[in-house]
């Protein structure tokens, strides 16, 4: 009882200095917070379907980013043959992925399900090499992006002008957030999602079908991802090795926040995006915002490894 | 009995060092970029028996060969020096590193080390002052004036190396430490095992390996760059290397080297933009249908005659 | 003589009290059963004493020298043992190796030495075919190969946790004839048990754990017939 009032507390505690970096922020480097909100937002978005297979199928997706950059590719080549706006094309992107998600499983996690993590670690580490060699025989390793004018969009406020268009990703993981949620605690699949994930024996005994909601998860994250992919695409360009950066920057993202808590990465994300957009800002040193997460990661991972020493 | 023992290792040996001399200079490159991805194979596996997975072979032999290059050029010592110094810087960050993050394991400790070759690339490319920035460095001339006869034997000294070190781990009390880590460590720490410490020291050990060889093949090829010295092919290959050949062994990695150092040959010339597609499938096969690759094959065959019972494990 | 010592242990998982100020001792080659039901939390005392889990409070005496943080290694080579619940062999490795790694580690014996002492340890135990990998032992060489790894370091104070689960009765008289010859080494033993025959044969005194705290200890007979004892036992199959 008393822990649980601390830890409200530190909750409060914890809001209230977000919001006072928030108003800092705001006064001393307004673009990095815009620029890093955008940013984090994409970073939540892409980790929070990483999350979900993690959470439930159990395994670490390394190839999670290249799913990602396929599906750019998937809306480049629809724009390109059919002149398919990539928003647009996120729909069918949403069912093909679908089905390269649930033939992966199929095919390669369902028989690594029982196997040791490092051979999990592995086969997914292999997937991604695949993935990213193979959009490189495909298509080389030559950036692509579309033209498209809307994403130039901008506002002003006041005397600043920034670029509205990329708030896209900020609304797009807030709402997946929510979708996620209430799929996980309304739904039949949801539920038994979560149960499968706690324990999958369990759920087995009390008559749920584990590998068909294995397969389904992993089907539907990839078909998320995939469709995020043709998201991203609107603003960035798509090239072999753009996805393996968001496997990292999910992971750390994912351990940030801990296994499970879902909320927490969108959180986490619009951390990690602001701080990489403050490093960004300063002229000169922007190179080094490659590192913030990398700092991140193996900060978290020194704080859990001391608390569970201490513990 | 012991002299006895030492022939097939002594005449495998000589063979190598010999064989080059009967062909021509193409074969002697071929076979000297295999054997220093055999290298970094083996020192893969070597932290693998420990039940750690690394992915960051390509991060230390890119830290390895910038160390080198740069000492090299700053102060113009011997090159084996530098190579020296190249092991050791890479030996000293990967003992940070695990100092930081190896008391969490598995998932997190394979991540942080998939995240290492971009990391040490990108700090590179933010110091030109130092490192060259994207340009990369390039030295006055390559080590042995390109001698290719001469570069096959040092990275076959290199390579032989690696084995007796590998042997070393393999025969020593270091052999007992890292297995039982690997199968329990709970079994282990309560045996008097000093998990942290051995994990730290393979880990150190085996990076430093790895910034042997980059180091070596910065001075070979008369080079650095953040793009080239780091590229994934310095993981991708190693590891398809191991496991095809098999995990947890000084023989499966080198067996399955020798195999995949010739076919890549053949691979870069069937299929230049994308031929890593290859290994990529057999980590995934091999990973998938072959977890013991190809020693483990050969093994179970041998125990299946009777008189080849008497074979050591 | 006491060799080892706890005093007002303590240690909680979130909300739940696994142990609540623990005191006990053991003395010079004593066999101590810990006994309780399900959930007592003797598994934690062992875990707790052998550095797997660190206290939330307390003290950890051998030979009267604190030992209440030191690392589970560190423990070992002053003389701390355990085996596992559910074995642990370790597989990659043959019956002779296993034990290797006590003497190895706990003991820090050169590979020759350790060899040795592997050697002895068999011959003690009566385990054949050191040279097998562990995946041909029976349940009863695996279990006794457990004990000969734990004697390989030498322990002052060796914890045994349910060795005799899952063992037919046969096997469970070589068993104790094992544990027997360990204690004629010198070594004190504590035995956590379910089968309170083996207790009764074997101990020289027990403490009784429920929901963590000590409620009764000293030897078998007397504590079997203690109310409180009976009373936390209660719908309990194994009562005697």
């Amino acid at each position: 009882m008393r822990l649980l009032r601390t830890m409200r507390r530190g909750q409060w505690v914890l809001l209230a200095v977000t919001g006072g970096i928030v108003v800092l922020l705001m006064l001393w480097k307004p673009y990095a917070l815009i620029e890093g909100i955008q940013r984090g937002g994409l970073y939540a978005l892409i980790a929070l379907p990483m999350a979900l297979i993690l959470g439930v199928v159990g395994i670490i997706n390394l190839a999670h980013g290249e799913f990602m950059m396929l599906g750019a590719y998937a809306a480049y080549w629809f724009r390109v043959s059919a002149g398919v706006d990539p928003l647009v094309a996120m729909i069918p992107a949403l069912g093909a992925f679908f089905l390269v998600g649930a033939v992966t499983y199929w095919l390669t996690i369902r028989r690594a399900l029982k196997a040791p993590e490092l051979n999990q670690l592995l086969l997914t580490f292999g997937m991604a090499m695949v993935g990213a060699e193979f959009a490189n025989l495909m298509w080389t390793s030559q950036p692509r992006k579309p033209s498209l004018s809307y994403v130039y969009s901008s506002m002003a406020l006041g005397q600043l002008r920034f670029g509205t268009y990329a708030f896209i990703y900020t609304a797009g993981a807030i709402v997946l957030l929510i979708v996620l949620l209430a799929f996980l605690r309304r739904t039949r699949l949801g539920r038994a999602a979560l149960a499968v994930g706690q324990n999958p024996r369990g759920a087995r005994l009390v008559g749920i079908d584990v590998n068909r909601t294995y397969l389904l998860i992993f089907g539907l994250s990839i078909a998320l991802v995939g469709a995020i992919g043709a998201m991203f695409l609107t603003r960035h360009s798509v090239f072999p090795s753009a996805g393996s950066p968001f496997t990292m920057k999910s992971f750390c993202l994912i351990a940030m926040s801990g296994i499970g808590n879902l909320p927490g990465i969108v959180w986490g994300g619009f951390g990690l995006g602001v701080a990489e957009a403050i490093v960004l800002s300063f002229r000169g040193y922007g190179g080094w915002a490659d590192v913030v997460f990398f700092a991140v990661l193996v900060a978290v991972i020194m704080a859990r490894s001391y608390r569970r020493h201490a513990a | 009995m012991r002299i006895q023992r030492a022939i097939p290792y002594v005449l495998g040996a000589a063979l190598a060092g010999v064989l080059p001399l009967l062909t021509g200079a193409y074969l002697e490159q071929v076979a000297g970029s295999t054997m220093i991805y055999l290298t970094l194979a083996l020192s893969w596996d070597m932290l693998l028996r420990s039940g750690q997975l690394g992915f960051g072979t390509h991060g230390f032999f890119g830290l390895g060969s910038y160390a080198a290059v740069l000492l090299f050029l700053e102060t113009d010592i011997h090159p084996f020096l530098s190579i020296a110094f190249g092991g050791l810087v890479a030996g000293a960050v990967a003992t940070l590193i695990g100092l930081a993050v190896l008391r969490l394991r598995g998932m997190y400790f394979a991540i942080t080390t998939l995240a290492l070759a971009s990391i040490f690339s990108v700090v590179l490319r933010n110091l030109p002052q130092v490192s060259g920035g994207p340009e990369g460095k390039m030295l006055p001339s390559c080590i042995y004036a390109g001698d290719t006869t001469k570069v096959y034997w040092l990275i076959l000294g290199l390579a032989l190396l690696t084995i007796v070190v590998s042997e070393v781990f393999e025969r020593t009390r270091i052999h007992l430490a890292l297995t039982s880590i690997r199968n329990d460590e709970r079994v282990a720490k309560t045996s008097g095992v000093n998990v942290f410490w051995y994990l730290v020291f393979v880990f150190a050990v085996t990076s430093a390996i790895q910034g042997i060889a980059g180091g070596t093949y910065a001075h070979v090829f008369g080079f650095v760059s953040p793009e080239g010295s780091f590229s994934a092919n310095f993981l991708l290959l190693p590891l398809a290397m191991a496991l095809l050949g098999g995990i947890h062994s000084t023989w499966g990695p080198v067996l399955g080297g020798l195999v995949l150092g010739a076919l890549s040959e053949y691979l870069k010339l069937q299929i230049p933009y994308g031929h890593l597609l290859v290994y990529g499938a057999i980590i995934v096969i091999v990973t998938l249908f072959l977890p013991q690759g190809i020693r483990g094959m050969l093994r179970a065959a041998m125990r299946r005659v009777p008189s080849a019972r008497g074979e050591k494990p | 003589m006491s060799v080892l010592r706890t005093e007002a242990l303590e240690r909680h998982f979130g909300g739940l009290v696994a142990v609540h100020d623990l005191t006990f001792e053991l003395t010079e080659r004593e066999i101590l059963g810990i006994i309780g039901p399900n959930g007592a939390g003797k598994t934690t005392v062992i875990n707790l004493i052998s550095g797997l889990y660190m206290p939330n409070g307390g003290r950890i005496l051998l030979d009267e020298r604190d030992i209440t943080y030191a690392p589970p290694h560190e423990r070992c080579r002053r003389g701390i043992a355990r085996t596992f619940q559910l074995v642990h062999p370790l597989a990659d490795l043959t019956a002779q190796e296993n034990i290797m790694v006590g003497a190895l580690f706990g003991q820090r014996q050169s590979l020759r030495a350790a060899r040795r002492t592997a050697a002895e340890i068999g011959r003690l135990l009566d385990l054949r075919a050191m040279n097998r990998p562990v995946s041909d032992l029976t349940v009863l060489e695996v279990k006794k190969l457990e004990i000969g790894r734990a004697l390989a370091t030498r322990p002052k104070v060796l914890f045994l946790d349910e060795v005799m689960a899952g063992l037919n009765s046969d096997e469970t008289k070589a068993m104790l004839a094992s544990v027997r010859i360990v204690r004629e080494q010198g070594v004190s033993i504590c035995v956590v048990e379910h089968v309170m025959s083996v207790i009764r044969d074997l101990t020289d005194r027990v403490i009784v754990l429920d929901g963590g705290t000590l409620i009764a200890q000293g030897p078998y007979c007397d504590v079997s017939a203690d109310p409180r004892v009976i009373v936390a036992y209660l719908g309990e199959e194994e009562t005697c």
